[in-house]
């Protein structure tokens, strides 16, 4: 890799890991907590995964973030984490479904087909509790459980594939997943506050 | 009530959305004459470069039809370097190339009975073909064969995972997504090379990404390569919509080798050509890892310790990643100021909150580190 080319890398990381730091401050998590989870993350993305037969377990890209959502269950009240895993088995049947419905070139789709599994995460974790922990927890274990759902089904048929569960470390589309989601409804949260503070505003005016 | 109308939305949301299917797009200049034939939408905005250099820019895309306007010809990079002679041939550093297929179920209907496998397709024998050729130039190359069934828009997803295992395992100089295309006319495919029955290969880069400009100035690289050695080998390069998992690495390209109403023997028989070229637009053409070999005589000139093709293609790759790294500024900045923005409500409170962000994240190594009990912005 030429000189310029590892500056433009190094710089795409710095920028996704600063990224992944801020919303894993959201998470019930110390700033500092939230830093050294995203250095383990992206130290685990250089680590090779775990094989467990058929199933691939990366650390950087599967386990530090299932770790994460695992902790947020623990913490969330009884509705929140039962919204949550409401939330999580919608996200996963969504993403299931957008990828076997939309078109499967890339370049047909508005947004690439990675990014696109972060908004149903985000869009069902804002509806059904307004939560960014929630969100979290959906935009990845969503992704993990429609790959599993996609894994069982190429068994089934008798394709020996092998079940790449957060393998792709810090770029793996169940991280990117949690992240857009996070944003998304923090993005959409924040709308709402604001409009609906400029109605109560209006109100009091009138 | 207004929730369960909003995830029953949600919930529809995919099966409004159109499935898709595999429909040729034309596309043609504004007074109607024919650019190229893709098997997928093409999108405003889109590059293409023909075959003679041409280049066209997507403006408007209508049913089945996408008009371009020609914008000029692709200035593509100097070759002076394959002109020298009494080439001393030179250590060569590592030379690694990975090789994956993101749709492993591709195949060639003419050789294989079937537009498409239930199992490992024939596309995984033209990446292995590929890497062979370029294993006998010297050059490591690694192809991962893992099946990213079904043929879905989920297939990128999995395949990124394979993708970021090889940048992993090998840190390749390239990374190669090998596709076949789904054109129904093989003649846009067919071409004869040196008396001997080949397939044209298309190049695909992904714009939508911070790499889009360095892939692009690679694709040229490999196009300029190819007409001066294998004239008509490279059909085409197109830029798309999409990142196609070109946002990993700087020197990835997706290969669509072939169609598949070709038969795969005319690709296989493409696929020498094609290392050839690889080797060449990377390395400079000198075989063998320590370099002791020459491929071909005054084809690797050494210009103060660095094969000349390299030293080209390092510097046009200094070029082209300035863009990307204002692409990756322009998105942090829009992120950080939208969402202080959002937030705060005023420039100034989004100032605030952006600059305690920055003093969170350096655990106060920028400015003054924030109190555990100060007005935290979220909940």
């Amino acid at each position: 890799m030429t000189a310029s080319s590892l500056i433009l890398v190094i710089a795409a990381i710095l920028v996704y890991c600063g990224l992944i730091q801020r919303v894993l401050d959201r998470m019930y998590l110390s700033d500092r907590a939230a830093l050294l989870l995203t250095g383990l993350m992206l130290a685990g993305s250089f680590l090779p995964p775990v094989r467990l037969g058929r199933v691939e377990l990366g650390l950087g890209g599967g386990l530090i973030p299932l770790g994460v959502c695992l902790w947020l269950l623990v913490h969330a009240g009884r509705e929140e984490r039962f919204r949550t895993l409401l939330g999580c088995l919608l996200t996963a049947s969504a993403i299931y479904a957008l990828g076997a419905l939309l078109p499967s070139e890339a370049e047909t789709l508005p947004v690439d087909p990675t990014l696109i599994m972060g908004i149903p995460a985000g869009l069902l974790a804002w509806i059904l509790g307004r939560s960014r922990r929630g969100a979290f927890v959906c935009g990845v274990v969503g992704v993990l459980a429609a790959d599993a759902a996609v894994a069982l089904l190429n068994w089934q048929r008798g394709t020996a594939a092998v079940l790449r569960l957060g393998t792709g470390g810090l770029a793996d589309a169940a991280v990117i997943s949690g992240v857009l989601a996070v944003l998304l409804c923090e993005l959409m949260g924040e709308a709402a506050e604001r409009l609906t503070r400029r109605r109560l505003r209006k109100g009091e005016r009138t | 009530m207004k929730r369960l109308v909003l995830l029953l939305a949600v919930l529809l949301l995919p099966v409004t959305a159109r499935a898709g299917d595999m429909r040729v797009w034309r596309i043609e200049t504004p007074d109607g004459q024919s650019v190229t034939e893709i098997c997928t939408e093409p999108s405003v905005g889109d590059h293409y470069i023909a075959g003679d250099n041409a280049e066209y820019e997507v403006v408007t895309v209508t049913e089945g039809r996408a008009v371009a306007q020609p914008c000029g010809v692709a200035m593509l990079p100097g070759l002076d370097w394959m002109d020298e002679r009494d080439a001393v041939a030179v250590m060569s550093p590592q030379r690694r190339i990975a090789l994956y297929c993101t749709h492993t179920d591709e195949s060639y209907e003419p050789s294989d009975g079937v537009y498409s496998s239930e199992g490992r397709g024939s596309i995984c024998d033209v990446a292995q073909a590929l890497a062979r050729q370029l294993t006998e130039r010297g050059v490591d190359a690694r192809v991962d064969e893992t099946l990213h069934h079904p043929h879905d828009a989920g297939a990128y997803r999995r395949s990124r995972q394979t993708a970021v295992q090889l940048l992993r395992s090998c840190a390749p100089d390239c990374l190669l997504d090998i596709h076949r295309d789904g054109i129904p006319d093989p003649e846009s495919y067919a071409v004869t090379i040196g008396g001997q029955k080949a397939s044209k290969i298309r190049l695909l880069v992904g714009r939508g990404n911070q790499n889009g400009e360095s892939n692009r100035a690679f694709a040229l690289m490999v196009k300029a390569v190819a007409d001066r050695v294998y004239p008509g080998l490279i059909k085409d390069i197109y830029m798309g919509r999409g990142a196609f998992n070109q946002d990993l690495l700087p020197g990835s390209l997706l290969l669509e080798c072939g169609t598949y109403t070709l038969e795969k023997e005319r690709v296989l028989a493409s696929m020498p050509m094609m290392a050839d070229v690889l080797d060449r637009a990377l390395y400079g053409g000198v075989v063998g890892a320590a370099g002791n070999v020459q491929s071909d005589a005054g084809l690797a000139a050494r210009r103060g310790g660095v094969v000349q093709g390299q030293a080209d293609y390092q510097r046009g790759d200094t070029q082209e990643v300035g863009s990307g790294l204002l692409f990756l500024g322009a998105i942090g900045l829009l992120g950080i100021v939208g969402l202080s923005l959002l937030s705060a409500g005023s420039m100034r409170g989004g100032m605030r909150k952006a600059g305690r962000s920055l003093r969170e994240m350096t655990g106060g190594l920028v400015g003054r580190k924030p109190e555990p009990g100060e007005e935290h912005d979220h909940s």
